[in-house]
């Protein structure tokens, strides 16, 4: 997977959106950071490493304490974009999505008829 | 990484471009269809938000569409059109696209539909004269169902973007 892609994955979670805009406002050990959003901590902990892979976060190397950092590199404008771009399609998509079942329900209804 | 499988995918292939490639559970016929005719198009296209309360569509290459999507909230309206450049029946169309209020914002569309075991997978291409004007249609994505998680993520871009300029996320 692309960078862009990497970036895009770990953006597409709304557990992850808030785990970042958490870390926005300084580093967080793992248990701060489940704390607000009542998760199990290897949840967070997954969450984390797909961030991490990302490279989103990072985490310190002191053994107690390893605070979790942002990493606001690949959070560049057009990524923050693009999701959003990407998003208001897929939002399209499942109108379409709906519509489609729609349709072809009422074929199958009029294949039954003749 | 948990994704559903339908889900759209983005990827941007260069600075001029971008692809979006999403799986639907429909033949190809239907989704060519989808695209096609206004009384299809009506039913799904826009914001959920919003009516079109105009869709033209001449069908033909050379033959041009005009779809006005308005926004019933601040009674705007927002109109695109183009001219279909190439038609595939079931597998490609092609045409130029343009956002009406915005000079300059031309740019290819085309669209591809592949189908396996009764799932036909979508692409669609966008090819642009310049990476500015592709970044522009990026951003007017912007505008549209703004969800509050974004929101954040856009204050969190603004306190750090400044010190990581440099960052390159090209691919």
């Amino acid at each position: 997977m692309d960078r862009l892609s990497l970036t895009f994955s770990a953006l597409a979670d709304p557990t992850r959106r808030a785990i970042l805009a958490r870390l926005a406002k300084g580093e967080a050990t793992v248990n701060e950071l489940a704390a607000p959003f009542d998760l199990q901590l290897p949840t967070v902990s997954k969450h984390l490493k797909v961030l991490q892979r990302a490279g989103l976060v990072s985490q310190g190397r002191r053994a107690q304490w390893r605070p979790c950092r942002l990493e606001a590199a690949p959070l560049k404008n057009v990524a923050a974009w693009a999701e959003r771009f990407r998003a208001n399609w897929e939002q399209t998509f499942v109108q379409l999505d709906d519509y489609l079942a729609e349709v072809q329900r009422k074929e199958k209804k009029r294949d039954r008829k003749k | 990484m948990i994704e559903k499988n339908s889900a759209a995918k983005l990827s941007l292939p260069s600075d001029r471009e971008i692809l979006v490639v999403r799986d639907f559970e429909a033949p190809r016929a239907l989704l060519f269809d989808m695209w096609s005719k206004p009384e299809h198009v009506r039913r799904w296209y826009g914001c959920a938000a919003f009516t079109l309360p105009i869709c033209e569509i001449d069908f033909r290459v050379g033959g041009s569409w005009r779809w006005v999507m308005h926004n019933p909230a601040d009674e705007t309206d927002h109109a695109m059109s183009g001219e279909y450049r190439e038609i595939v029946r079931s597998e490609r169309i092609s045409f130029t696209e343009r956002y009406e209020p915005i000079a300059g914002s031309d740019h290819v569309c085309t669209l591809g539909f592949e189908e396996r075991d009764g799932v036909t997978t979508q692409t669609q291409h966008f090819v642009y004269p310049s990476t500015q004007v592709r970044d522009g249609h990026l951003q007017a994505g912007m505008e549209g169902g703004m969800e509050e998680t974004f929101a954040r993520i856009d204050a969190l871009l603004a306190s750090f973007a400044p010190s990581h300029s440099h960052t390159d996320l090209s691919i």
